[in-house]
């Protein structure tokens, strides 16, 4: 199907790529549908764009890429509406907040977005305990 | 709002299908435990609170131009 975006223009998009978030996103609740667009071939940015509102994407990362460490620790009660029973096949993605001077581009490590490839549902997971934070810097800069 | 009173170990009820238990009553502080369908998402709210506003804040990107940009100048961390 074609979908209309306000940064890529019209895009073609296979309908299993549509990823439903059946609770929404934290602030956008009535945003279900989303895709994952990519920023450049192989890399580990990728955009998450709305199906349904043209001006809404956010700029997500692989945090594995960034941040070899992470780990997504939840329980199985966080996976269950996205009916994902084996956490590993999980797809996580980290929403970026990219500022005017882009160096202070920060990600959110608390609340990672968890896809389901199989049943193409995400949802964004909220972890617990302090060591993740909302605003973790994503590049070393100078 | 409306206000009960409950001791340690009893339980409210919300509709027909969610149930907020008093597990532990500490100083000032309470221990929740909460069921409720898996369609219903609970969380702390000023955590949530702080997601939100956060995603509300990464939603307004700058250009594509820019953050391809971003994408190339900068390295990963290792």
């Amino acid at each position: 199907m074609l979908i209309e975006t306000k940064r890529f223009g019209l895009l073609e998009v296979r309908e299993d790529r549509i990823i439903t978030f059946p609770e929404g996103l934290p602030g956008f609740p009535g945003q279900r549908r989303f895709v994952l667009v990519d920023l450049q071939e192989d890399s580990p940015l990728k955009f998450l764009q709305s199906v349904d509102d043209p001006d809404l994407a956010f700029l997500v990362a692989e945090p594995l890429t960034f941040f070899p460490g992470y780990r997504v620790l939840v329980q199985p009660e966080d996976l269950a509406p996205i009916a994902l029973e084996v956490p590993e096949r999980g797809i996580v993605v980290a929403i970026v907040s990219v500022p005017e001077d882009f160096r202070q581009a920060t990600v959110n490590l608390k609340a990672p977005v968890v896809i389901n490839p199989e049943t193409a549902l995400g949802r964004q997971v909220i972890l617990e305990g302090e060591e993740y934070g909302i605003r973790t810097p994503l590049f070393v800069t100078g | 709002m409306l206000v009960l009173t409950r001791r340690r170990g009893e339980v409210v009820t919300i509709g027909h299908d969610i149930e907020v238990m008093v597990l532990e009553i500490k100083e000032d502080q309470v221990r929740l435990g909460v069921k409720a369908p898996k369609a219903i998402p609970v969380h702390r709210k000023e955590i949530y609170e702080a997601i939100k506003a956060e995603n509300i804040r990464a939603a307004s990107l700058p250009e594509v131009a820019v953050l391809k940009d971003l994408a190339a100048k900068y390295k990963r961390k290792e």
